[in-house]
């Protein structure tokens, strides 16, 4: 008899970062995945901004499901002041849901990248996430710095009982970079376990870029911040 | 650029951002992404230039500006105020360090995003160390 297993609980997190890669491979996923609208991260400092869908009003921060997959996605940057309050907020919402896994896709700056040889590594928080690195031929983060919001969102989560694993694919810090986000939405497809098309993503990459222009140049001001610690960060494998 | 996914990205994207800070509504021109930074010997600035073929770029160097140019394959539309506006250059101008050896100047274009090598005039007057 075939024992049953049962399904992970998955939450994603996508916030504007480097080559806005968490950004534009969660959009992806939500609206391939078509997944449902469930709620939004309320928090009195994000930037007040609203958007408008089909006449309904919504947040900048909103949260998305579709089976046992959560998705949190931000159109806006988290700075240094937010991401001690959203951190809170995603371990809240993780744990009254039941979370087994938090994934955050992100990407890490590689000057002169090879865009045909990308790759995602992965840093987890706890050993139990080893074995889906392994089965999803995801390379270890082996050394580097981590920086910006970033770090202090890592900081909340590692301190967390619930796994974290951190997907940093190789990118353009600077530029919005959807060839980069490409290879991140196929790590997610097979941690997920489903099949995302790519096919309207890929016809559109220039336009994307375009797209994501604006969002891109307020990202890169919240990461410089602080000048001293945005250096980009270095892999030694 | 009908898709069902970019209209549903661009809705995000447009909802939070405002394009009068950064686009020339007016001459319908885009402004790219760059980013400048020093090294040793020389600046490198790169130029972030989607849906641009090379032979489409033009780049003016003034004595103390470089302009950059470029015209999109594909026209881009943005909605504003019930207004669509369609943009068919990208335009920047961006002022030149002191000290740059304007007559060595390099350009490459790769993946969509130009790179001007501007080397720094190093010619001086040798001191001894004592």
């Amino acid at each position: 008899m075939k024992k049953m297993q049962k399904e992970l609980s998955i939450l994603l997190i996508g916030i504007p970062g480097p080559g806005l890669i968490g950004t534009l491979s969660l959009n992806y996923i939500v609206h391939s995945l078509k997944m449902d609208i469930i709620g939004e991260v309320e928090n009195p400092e994000i930037t007040p901004v609203v958007f408008i869908d089909n006449g309904e009003i919504f947040g900048p921060v909103r949260i998305y499901k579709s089976g046992s997959i959560f998705v949190v996605l931000s159109d806006t940057p988290i700075d240094y002041e937010l991401a001690p309050g959203f951190s809170q907020s995603i371990l809240e919402f993780a744990e009254k849901n039941r979370i087994d896994m938090i994934v955050i896709p992100t990407g890490i700056h590689v000057p002169d990248r090879n865009v045909k040889n990308t790759k995602t590594y992965g840093l987890v928080t706890n050993e139990k996430l080893d074995a889906i690195m392994y089965e999803n031929e995801i390379p270890k983060f082996l050394s580097g710095v981590i920086a910006g919001p970033d770090a202090i969102i890592l900081t909340y989560l590692k301190n967390s009982p619930i796994p974290t694993l951190i997907l940093f694919t190789e990118c353009n810090l600077f530029f919005p970079d959807p060839e980069s986000a490409i290879h991140t939405i196929q790590t997610i497809s097979k941690i997920v376990n489903r099949n995302i098309d790519l096919t309207e993503f890929k016809k559109q990459i220039n336009f994307l870029r375009l797209q994501g222009r604006h969002l891109m140049e307020e990202t890169l001001n919240v990461i410089q911040q602080e000048k001293e610690s945005t250096s980009p960060p270095q892999i030694y494998k | 650029m009908t898709s069902d996914f970019l209209s549903w990205f661009e809705k995000r994207m447009e909802s939070s951002f405002d394009h009068d800070f950064m686009d020339d509504f007016i001459h319908r021109e885009l402004v790219p992404l760059s980013h400048f930074i020093e090294r040793n010997s020389k600046w490198i600035l790169e130029v972030d230039l989607p849906g641009v073929k090379k032979n489409n770029i033009d780049v003016i160097i003034t004595s103390d500006h470089l302009i950059i140019k470029a015209k999109l394959e594909e026209s881009y539309k943005v909605s504003r105020h019930g207004h669509m506006t369609e943009f068919e250059y990208f335009k920047k101008v961006i002022g030149l360090p002191s000290h740059a050896n304007i007559k060595k100047i390099e350009t490459k274009f790769k993946n969509g995003i130009l790179t001007i090598i501007i080397p720094k005039i190093t010619a001086g007057k040798k001191i001894s160390v004592k």
